[in-house]
């Protein structure tokens, strides 16, 4: 844990950086707190859905196979709780320093950038955070359902890394065909997709995306697909959270 | 240990790790490859220069020098030397011939006080600045007196990673308070290796 707090702090302060190719078209300050907090993102958010992935798929996944679980389920405990107790240490303990330490490692470094768009930042880590929170909401119910850690852990890497690729091929066919319908259905799952499209917009005007321009996102829309994503996230965990209630058998 | 005292030793060890990672930071020398320049100028009686302007981030800092023969007002302004000179075109047009008079800059300061970031009324003027924010960054070099200034110019732009001192400062404050937060694990760790068997049966030879 300290080893990952401490690597957040650097992270912090290393990857972040201001897009200066974006100062000249009249960026918005909004726009500037976006590209601000996304520079940064990259390699702490990898760090994250790595010791999210392992600590489910794994931390889970090992007790379920040495039976520990099963020694929890004769506790007078119902079993939704140790679900909750398993991913609070799981998840909760991991996003909490990533969120905490990257949103006060950009304020020490641009206060005035920072605090009067703290919403902002908030809402860039929300969009950034969707897809590896699905990704380890899918690794949660694979572990249920194999009952072991070690394949789910695999698809959960390969599953984050196709969504990425997916992502780039999307934008790609959207760029070229001026066909978008890909892009949203895309940004359900990314909403940083979405984000992105809106704040560069926001920077560089509608032309940005030379013949995409047809899609140009508002605000309402950005908060719209990342509660709409958010939505999805939530079911899958339900899901895992029936299917160990009510079928997992030991 | 007592679970309480495990989860602040916890807490401690974090903020520790935390307050380390900023002294790394802190240490990073700023890169010395940025722009700069120094040249030696005139400023007429009653008139206002402007050296330097540019956007800045607060990943830069700049190093501005000002020698001058007779005291005169230097000033960092947060606004675009345009806007500066834009303001005072559409507000004063036709009054003076010269639209960097220091009647005019004096007027704009009193309407944009707020994008002063630093002014002082000096014969040597060297000044550190890191913005806060991306932000325009204007110099000027002001001669309220009735002769001219001979002035000696130099500005200097660097990279860093972050500004130094912040970050020194809450690594001066966070890694004392984590190590004392820290102590009840310290004694832990110190009496379980205490009690550890130094001879018997269990112990290898």
């Amino acid at each position: 844990m300290e080893v990952f707090c401490f690597l957040y702090a650097i992270g912090a302060f290393i990857f972040a950086g201001f897009s200066s190719s974006l100062f000249g078209f009249g960026t918005s300050e909004d726009s500037v707190a976006y590209f601000l907090t996304s520079s940064l993102l990259g390699f702490p958010l990898f760090i994250f859905v790595i010791l999210n992935l392992k600590n489910v798929a794994f931390g889970l996944g090992n007790d379920l196979e040495k039976g520990i679980v099963q020694t929890f389920f004769s506790y007078p405990i119902k079993r939704r709780w140790i679900l909750s107790a398993k991913l609070l240490s799981a998840v909760g303990v991991g996003l909490i320093p990533f969120v905490g330490i990257l949103t006060s490692g950009l304020y020490v470094l641009a206060p005035d950038v920072v605090g009067p768009h703290l919403g902002i930042v908030l809402l860039t880590f929300a969009t950034s955070l969707s897809e590896p929170l699905l990704v380890t909401g899918i690794v949660l119910l694979v572990t249920l359902l194999l009952k072991r850690g070690a394949l789910a852990l695999v698809l959960g890497i390969v599953t984050y890394f196709a969504l990425a690729i997916l992502q780039q091929i999307v934008s790609v066919i959207a760029a070229f065909t001026n066909n978008v319908a890909g892009l949203q259905v895309l940004s359900l799952i990314s909403p940083n997709l979405i984000a992105s499209r809106y704040f560069s917009t926001q920077s560089a005007g509608p032309f940005f995306f030379g013949q995409t321009s047809s899609w140009t996102p508002t605000f309402g829309d950005v908060l719209a697909y990342t509660a709409g994503s958010y939505a999805i996230v939530i079911i899958i965990f339900l899901l895992g959270y029936l299917y160990f209630s009510r079928r997992l058998n030991l | 240990m007592n679970r309480w005292l495990a989860l602040i030793s916890r807490i401690g060890t974090i903020i520790t790790s935390i307050g380390l990672a900023f002294l790394l930071i802190s240490l990073i020398p700023s890169s010395s490859s940025g722009n700069s320049a120094q040249y030696n100028d005139q400023v007429q009686a009653n008139m206002f220069h402007s050296p330097f302007a540019s956007i800045m981030t607060p990943q830069q800092v700049a190093t501005f020098t000002v020698t001058s023969d007779r005291t005169v007002d230097v000033y960092v302004l947060e606004v675009s030397n345009s806007f500066l000179t834009n303001w005072i075109v559409s507000h004063y047009t036709g009054k003076y011939f010269y639209t960097n008079n220091v009647t005019y800059l004096k007027s704009f300061l009193g309407n944009f006080s707020q994008s002063i970031a630093y002014s002082q009324s000096t014969t040597a003027f060297d000044y550190r600045y890191t913005p806060t924010k991306v932000t325009n960054a204007t110099l000027i070099v002001s001669n309220p007196s009735s002769s001219e200034a001979l002035i000696q110019i130099g500005w200097k732009i660097t990279q860093q990673v972050a500004p130094a001192s912040r970050v020194a400062t809450l690594a001066d404050w966070s890694i004392p308070i984590g190590l004392v937060l820290a102590i009840p694990w310290f004694i832990d760790l110190y009496q379980r290796r205490a009690r550890k068997p130094t001879s018997g049966a269990n112990v290898p030879v």
